[in-house]
């Protein structure tokens, strides 16, 4: 919503390069616009310019396109975004907000906190529906026959400001991990908009989890923030 | 004269809004294995392969791998521009023991003569809901006594799945609680996939035979 003075009965918005606006509602003294912003449009500051009605321009302001960029740890949750290290023989499995996903696993768990943030010196979070694609390199186990996680393509919503990782490795109870029954890899992230349009996240993550020596263990370690 | 506004968009909603709407059109018009696919040479395993092949063809339903080794071997596929069928028909000319099954709207692709005993079990009565994560739900399925008696008689071991990033749980209402009866397990799953989700069974048979069930795409 644009509001001012003078605009005339039919103004018009230019919002900038890459950027098509189309209107819901024009008046004197508000424009109810929306701006359909393309993958290709550059990121920061565009310059919006009302031309009124009599076909004067007037002074610009500034529409601050972001870019998906990174995670950072949300320093609210858990110690600096890390949760608890939680260890089941017949338990459940919690997400970070509670919710109870899986049931009757031996294994161990971590959640990990997170706000996607964009390109702004400091970096400001972003809210959007979006798919969070995970990719996994570099994988290594002391467990035969288990491989590298497929891609996984999470679908995140607007209203999630908090991101949660869990970190879990286990099996259905009554069977459990040995006691050196463990994987290591690196998680990378990208921000998918469309098919053809996604960010790669700069973050990359070294994860260790399962039990080394009898000693439970999930590490969640940042190699590029 | 203009306020002093300030006005912040990520370019991600915005985009969502304009180009999802067209792929899903056009892709659902399309029979499963006429969809076009062009893929680049990619350095992965068949499993991934096969993911990456549904998601290009912007296609829900199913992989079932049965590995008898232990390591899962990274191959590099070559470009392909065609249709879906070309791509999985190419692929089993090339030394890979693949089968695929049209179900309703799903397709299914599996390396083994038939799917795995597993996911062919019947199940007399299942319900989940819409609104539940996809792991919680496939969960649920595993731990239908018919499908726990059938991982015991194969003396199978149940990995937990990859469970990735939280999804805000959202309230059930009974539109959202689908009931399932006398359905086979592949016919759960396919419909908790609905229009959207691919699901992948792993089998590995190595020193312990362990199965997982993971949702690459949800």
């Amino acid at each position: 919503m644009i509001t001012g003075s003078g605009f005339g009965a039919s103004p018009t918005v230019d919002a900038g390069t890459a950027i098509a606006v189309s209107y819901n509602s024009r008046g004197d003294t508000s424009i109810d616009a929306n701006f359909a912003i393309s993958s290709t449009a550059a990121g920061g500051n565009q310059s919006v310019v009302v031309t009124t009605t009599s076909g004067t321009q007037l002074p610009s302001v500034n529409f601050y396109v972001q870019i998906p960029k990174k995670l950072i740890r949300d320093t609210g949750y858990g110690t600096n975004g890390l949760g608890s290290l939680v260890t089941i023989s017949n338990g459940n499995v919690l997400d970070i907000y509670g919710n109870v996903i899986l049931k009757n696993e031996c294994g161990v768990y971590r959640n990990v906190g997170y706000f996607l943030v964009d390109q702004e010196t400091p970096a400001q979070t972003i809210q959007g529906d979006h798919t969070l694609v995970e990719h996994f390199t570099n994988y290594s186990t002391d467990v035969p026959g288990n491989t590298v996680p497929p891609d996984e393509k999470n679908p995140i919503s607007f209203n999630q400001t908090l991101l949660g990782d869990i970190q879990f490795i286990g099996y259905k109870a009554p069977s459990c991990l040995g006691t050196n029954d463990h994987e290591s890899f690196d998680q990378h992230l990208t921000v998918q908009i469309d098919s053809s349009h996604s960010y790669g996240l700069s973050m990359v993550n070294h994860i260790d989890r399962g039990y080394y020596s009898g000693t439970a263990t999930v590490n969640v370690t940042i190699t590029t923030p | 004269m203009l306020n002093r506004i300030s006005l912040r968009c990520v370019a991600s909603v915005a985009v969502v809004c304009l180009f999802l709407p067209a792929f899903a059109e056009g892709a659902a018009k399309t029979p499963l294995l006429n969809r076009r696919v062009s893929i680049s040479t990619e350095s992965s395993s068949v499993t991934q392969y096969l993911l990456t092949l549904f998601n290009k063809a912007g296609i829900h339903g199913g992989v079932a791998i049965v590995n008898e080794q232990c390591q899962e071997a990274v191959e590099q596929f070559p470009e392909f521009e065609g249709d879906l069928r070309g791509a999985l028909e190419k692929l089993a000319s090339t030394g890979h023991d693949l089968h695929w099954l049209e179900v309703g709207d799903s397709l299914v692709v599996h390396n083994t003569p038939s799917p795995p005993p597993i996911l062919m079990v019947l199940v007399r009565q299942f319900q989940f809901s819409r609104k539940e994560a996809l792991t919680k739900s496939s969960s649920n399925l595993l731990d239908a006594p018919e499908v726990s008696a059938k991982v015991q008689s194969l003396h199978l071991v149940e990995r937990g799945p990859e469970l990735g990033f939280a999804q805000l749980q959202q309230p059930t209402t009974p539109q959202d609680i689908v009931t399932l009866t006398n359905t086979t397990v592949i016919d759960a799953l396919n419909n908790m996939a609905g229009n959207h989700a691919v699901w992948l069974y792993k089998e590995s048979r190595c020193e312990r035979n362990i199965m997982s069930l993971n949702w690459p795409v949800r």
